[in-house]
């Protein structure tokens, strides 16, 4: 399935979309409804009273006095009703958009891990989902439910104009054409615009060494200071001139797209009054008109600007259900409660569109109460390796078998609830630090108790009142939390490996980030996670391995050597010389 | 009844001093009787004042720095501006000529309609000048302002950084000081604008009678300032319940995103963080509603209002018309007008309020941000011959209630040492180091330079003696040239110099190789079209530059973390072998490539516990020596249990 992009045409999209907001929320979906029919009437509804007040003009004010007052009321509906529509929107963004941001995330659990590795999937799936709640399907949604409302109020208008004069028709028209000229002209402006990113790019990258955190230790100690803020206003002047040269062009193109416009709206006026003076046309209607013509400027612009940005969004909607069309696992068969023996078959995997195999050929049992050891270069596909005992990559040829069953027929909630790990690239979640440790296992009942008598076994000393850091402290900068070290973080994501009860331990690169002596007090805590369970360990640091029962020495994907420590040492090989380099710099002089 | 206030003497304290900002707000918020009230007027007036006078010399300066060589533009802008408010009057005058015309059966009525496209064509050129002296002002702004700020990023004390609630300060003044700044031009804009609406608008009604034009003028006050009273609300409360929507976005990400995808199937935890981010949302919309949406409703319900009122005037007027003391035209030319100019007030009026507000909270925060301190830098000749660099008893901490990280260390470079520093995570080596680079200023304790103490005069000089390779060593976008002779005093590097560096670090040459435009290349993809180079490339290039420079004094903090182990061993031989006129002080976990050290300093609990070299450390038998024992522990446990070959890997003597 690697390789392209899947497409969905725009009407079904469109169709399938309009099927989703109506599952996901019905009551809404009719209120929605009705209310843009409802809204799209005020504009003609008020020009039709206010056409009729003008040909009363000589009745007894009391007898108007209906008339007023059905004006004021929609006429002031008509104004007002976009400031009542942003709660209706709200309401609508919090059930419908939000029930189907639920089902993003369902899917997003269901996908085949291989489709996080595809590059051509990897906008579909980063960007796709986010946009059901947070971006342009919402938008397409909403502007394409006012593109509607403001369509039926075109239409109204040139039925009741039609009904002053035919003739009249011809000045909507025109109005109409004006805006679609403009977006040719648009275009031109857009590509323009287009042009301009790189130019403010350069100076925000200079702007950022100045003031971001990260850098400006660095720029202080080179006392490059002054180099730079010359660097970033050269290069905001070139943006500046550059920009100003440009704008000219677009304010001349955006001035010709605006005669246009004004050009059609002084023609229609002249025809209005040429009827008006004909006789063609009374009074209260040409009043009415003068209305209707000026809404209709509006709101044919209005709607022009809508359709483009629905035009321009369409291409999200058709990523967002192209990504709800993703095939999913097909996994049915469950484990029975714990894994005993983990058997790889002769399994392969290349990542999609990768060139060559990332793990070629490898044949092997995992059991019990063994610990394995991967080693090697960076690239030589450990962290392969251990997504495929894990069942998080499905191997492309070949099979990994737990107790006998394929990696690939075995439901997601079984595969998983024996396994436990620390990644290469574990995340740091930006939650408070209880949370950091329960998410490893959200079924269990949370006691604090039990959380510190973890945090105490590891002997990890971070949480404690001395540093001010306790359960229920938030994490990460970004969202007003505390930051952590990395090896702070890494030692959370151990304590969430450890938290949760598995048959399965997967333990990749966990000591990266940490200073040797919290490494060395760890090793003893990782035999002690493996104990009684199938251990993997991956690491680039040999001395790891002399724990473990088997150690694989792998390089390009495949298994140079394997045996024990000892074994592989006495054999004198590759990794004996490797392990000889390691141990060479603590040599004592 | 209530809380006492904090006593506060306003006749002394009140000195224009900013942290009498929070002493308002904490009147606002205890405001209980009629004494707390005035209390909390006079304070504001006072501080008005005061923010008017002295106080803010310094953001008179930028102020007139913001606008210099544009203020003709502005005048302009301002003008054409105003202009554009006579265009509506001016289309309620011939839309009224045209009717009455029309009713009589002239025939002037075509002739109108030119002049109203005149009109139009106008304003619809007023309407593009504005828009591009909009552009140029803008420009203007961002250029004058932003180099006046950056200016001051550069000055202020390093440690200003570190404190998390100044640095988004920063942050938030650098990235919106053009906006509010604009904001406020605008809203000024929009005043003058509106005046001449109105005047418009007041001129008709005061035709069909002046008692309605004033009771018009009184029927918009209470909408006006309903709906600022609204965008005030919005204003302040937004930034208390936004976070929450920053948060459900991020626990989405977890859910979906390719980072943290894996964790998520392997801990099953979708469940979890779902309820977290209906949470989330649900605190999100709660806020919203209070205080988003609510003045929405009101503005609606305003705009709504005024309209009512509008047409509550077209009733009462049409007696008149009736009576023909009013003409048609008039009249739809009035009730034209108020339909236009209802829509577009009330949405005028929010933007305006916003764009004051903003501008006025943004002037507290540009404020703060000029009064805190500087260091101005004295220009440094000359780079003294560096003898040694001595810390004496120096303590630091980042803030008054967080406890000491450096609890007085004491320790000394000597010149040519190569020296090491050692310690856990989160011993202070950090910190240490931007000590020693004159970054922080101790809270207590001396630096001593060649032997004379540090002070803000001569900092300077320990600045440009210093260089460092940070561990988040950063990646510039720039020539080579350019990159290679940042911060250097002295005359450019030559090519051959970069090129024989390059290959001492990279001796695989893959390093020169990269390099196809000599120093003309340029590096990193962010900016133009450069090499985008790997992890470890980048490393070497900041080596590079460090060996390079003039600076006596190399702080090397893992140094090697991104290189591969050949390019690893050429590092080492480089400070040890090499450059042997330079005094490093490497910073590193990995112990074995501290043995060949002159001295080596083990930071722990904010003090230097021991110092000396590798063999009277492991002679001591302490921190070092079991730090060491333990790395070289899993070398060496399988060989001993095999049978104590030892010698072959030469570690027999401890």
């Amino acid at each position: 399935m690697s390789g392209d992009i899947p497409k969905v045409k725009i009407t079904r999209a469109v169709a399938r979309l309009l099927k989703m907001i109506f599952v996901s929320g019905k009551l809404v979906f009719f209120c929605e409804a009705v209310i843009v029919v409802l809204c799209s009437l005020l504009p003609v509804m008020t020009a039709f009273l206010w056409q009729r007040i003008l040909e009363r003009m000589d009745r007894p004010p009391a007898e108007l006095f209906v008339l007023f007052l059905s004006m004021a009321i929609s006429g002031g509906l008509m104004l007002s009703n976009g400031y009542f529509r942003e709660v209706f929107d709200t309401i609508f963004r919090n059930t419908v958009a939000g029930n189907m941001q639920k089902r993003v995330h369902e899917k997003a659990q269901r996908l085949p891990m291989d489709d996080y590795e595809d590059a051509a999937l990897n906008d579909l799936l980063t960007c796709a989902g986010e946009k059901f709640f947070y971006g342009d399907v919402l938008g397409f949604i909403i502007e394409g439910v006012y593109a509607v409302q403001v369509l039926i109020s075109i239409v109204l208008t040139g039925c009741l104009v039609w009904g002053y004069h035919p003739a009249l028709e011809l000045p909507l028209l025109g109005m109409l054409a004006a805006q679609v000229l403009g977006i040719r002209l648009n275009k031109k402006r857009t590509e323009l615009d287009l042009a301009l990113v790189p130019m403010k790019r350069k100076q925000e990258v200079y702007k950022e060494y100045l003031t971001k955190h990260e850098n400006i230790k660095e720029i202080q100690s080179l006392g490059a200071h002054t180099f730079f803020r010359e660097k970033w206003s050269s290069a905001l002047r070139e943006a500046m001139t550059f920009e100003e040269r440009v704008s000219r062009k677009i304010e001349s193109l955006r001035a010709a797209e605006d005669v246009l416009k004004r050009l059609a709206v002084i023609a229609s006026y002249l025809l209005c009054v040429i009827l008006a003076e004909r006789g063609m046309v009374g009074i209260g209607q040409f009043g009415a008109l003068i209305l209707l013509m000026q809404q209709f400027q509006n709101s044919s612009s209005d709607f022009v600007e809508r359709i483009q940005y629905v035009h321009a969004s369409a291409v999200h909607v058709q990523n967002g259900i192209a990504y709800f069309e993703l095939p999913e696992e097909q996994r049915e068969r469950s484990l029975k409660h714990s894994v005993s023996e983990i058997t790889l078959e002769g399994v392969s995997y290349r990542y999609p569109q990768a060139e060559s195999a990332a793990v070629e050929n490898i044949s092997m049992r995992l059991k019990k109460n063994e610990i394995v050891a991967v080693v090697g270069k960076n690239g030589s596909g450990k962290t392969t390796f251990s997504k495929l005992v894990s069942g998080l990559l499905v191997p492309t040829e070949g099979n990994v078998y737990f107790d006998g069953i394929p990696s690939s027929e075995i439901e997601n909630g079984s595969l998983y609830s024996g396994t436990t790990a620390v990644m290469q690239d574990f995340v740091r979640y930006c939650m408070t630090v209880r949370e950091n440790i329960i998410l490893g296992d959200c079924e269990k009942p949370v006691s604090d108790e039990a959380i510190e008598k973890l945090i105490r076994d590891m002997r990890i000393t971070f949480v404690s009142g001395k540093t001010g850091i306790t359960l229920d402290t938030d994490l990460g900068v970004e969202y007003g939390g505390m930051e952590l070290s990395g090896g702070q973080w890494q030692q959370l994501a151990i304590l969430r490996a450890k938290y949760k009860d598995a048959d399965l331990v997967i333990l990749d690169e966990p000591t990266a980030a940490l200073d040797p002596l919290k490494e060395a007090e760890l090793f003893s805590a990782f035999q002690q996670m493996c104990r009684g369970r199938i251990g993997v360990i991956i690491t680039h640091r040999l001395s790891m391995c002399s724990f473990a029962d088997t150690v694989l020495f792998m390089d390009k994907g495949k298994i140079l050597e394997m045996g024990s420590h000892r074994e592989l040492l006495a054999r004198g090989g590759a990794y004996a010389r490797v392990y000889q380099r390691q141990a060479e710099m603590y040599k004592s002089e | 009844m209530g809380e006492p206030l904090p006593e506060k003497n306003h006749e002394h304290d009140l000195s224009g001093d900013f942290a009498d900002i929070s002493y308002i707000n904490l009147c606002f918020e205890k405001m209980q009787n009629l004494k707390h009230y005035c209390n909390y007027v006079y304070c504001v007036v006072k501080l008005r004042k005061n923010i008017n006078e002295g106080q803010t010399m310094e953001q008179k300066q930028y102020k007139s720095s913001l606008y210099s060589s544009t203020r003709a533009k502005l005048a302009l802008y301002f003008l054409c501006s105003a202009l554009r408010g006579l265009a509506l009057p001016a289309e309620m005058v011939l839309v009224q000529r045209i009717i009455d015309s029309i009713a009589a059966g002239g025939m002037l009525a075509r002739r109108y309609i030119l002049v109203l496209g005149l009109v139009f064509l106008a304003d619809l050129v007023l309407f593009h000048a504005v828009n591009y002296m909009e552009l140029l002002i803008r420009d203007r702004i961002e250029y004058n302002g932003g180099d006046y700020l950056l200016r001051r990023c550069g000055e202020i004390r390093y440690q200003y950084y570190e404190d998390g609630e100044i640095y988004r300060k920063i942050q938030e003044i650098m990235s919106r000081y053009k906006d509010a700044e604009w904001g406020r031009i605008q809203s000024w804009a929009f005043v003058l604008q509106l005046a001449f609406r109105l005047t418009g608008i007041l001129y008709y009604l005061i035709l069909a009678g002046p008692w309605i034009a004033v009771l018009l003028t009184v029927a918009m006050i209470p909408p006006l300032l309903l709906s600022m009273h609204a965008v005030k609300k919005e204003f302040v409360s937004w930034e208390t319940f936004f976070p929450f929507y920053l948060k459900a976005r991020y626990l989405t990400e977890l859910l979906t995103k390719r980072r943290s995808v894996r964790e998520a199937r392997i801990f099953q935890y979708r469940h979890y963080v779902e309820g977290a981010w209906e949470d989330a949302l649900k605190k999100f919309n709660k806020g919203q509603i209070a205080s988003n949406l609510k003045p929405r409703y009101l503005t609606g319900f305003c705009v709504f209002l005024q309209y009512a009122i509008t047409i509550a005037v077209l009733f009462a007027l049409f007696p008149q018309v009736q009576a023909q003391t009013l003409t048609v035209g008039v009249f739809t030319a009035a009730a034209q007008a108020m339909w236009s100019f209802t829509g577009e007030f009330q949405y005028g009026v929010i933007q305006m309020a916003k764009g004051f507000q903003e501008g006025r909270m943004f002037d507290e925060k540009i404020s703060y941000f000029l009064s805190l301190d500087r260091e101005v830098p004295k220009q440094v000749k000359e780079i003294p011959v560096f003898c040694s660099l001595e810390l004496r008893d120096i303590w630091y901490r980042y803030s008054e209630d967080t406890p000491y990280i450096l609890k007085g260390v004491n320790m000394k470079l000597d010149s040519t040492h190569k020296a090491a520093l050692v310690g856990a995570n989160g011993s202070g080596k950090t910190t240490l180091i931007k000590i020693l680079l004159g970054l922080l200023v101790p809270e207590k304790g001396e630096i001593l330079l060649n032997g004379t103490p540090v002070t803000d005069e001569n900092r300077e000089l320990l600045r440009k003696s210093a260089g460092a390779v940070f561990q988040d060593y950063m990646k510039y976008n720039l020539s080579l040239s350019e990159s290679m002779n940042l911060g250097r005093g002295e005359a450019d590097v030559s090519e051959a110099a970069v090129m024989e560096m390059f290959g001492m670090l990279q001796p695989d040459g893959s390093l020169s190789a990269e390099m196809r435009d000599g120093l003309d290349t340029f590096l990193g993809k962010d900016v133009e079209n450069g090499r985008e180079l790997s992890g470890g490339q980048w490393q070497s290039i900041s080596l590079a530059r460090a060996m390079l420079s003039d600076r006596p004094i190399l702080i090397l903090d893992e140094p090697t973390a991104a290189l591969d182990p050949l390019a690893e061993a050429a590092v080492y031989d480089l400070i040890y072998e090499k450059k042997k006129e330079k005094s490093v002080l490497l910073v590193t976990h990995r112990l074995g490539a501290v043995v060949h050290a002159d001295c080596i300093f083990v930071l722990k609990d904010g003090k230097i516990s021991e110092c000396g070299t590798h063999e009277e450390l492991m002679r001591a038998g302490d921190d070092y020596a079991g730090l060491f024992e333990t790395q070289r522990h899993w070398y060496i446990l399988k060989e001993e249990k095999k049978g104590g070959d030892s010698d072959e890997w030469g570690y027999s003597e401890s």
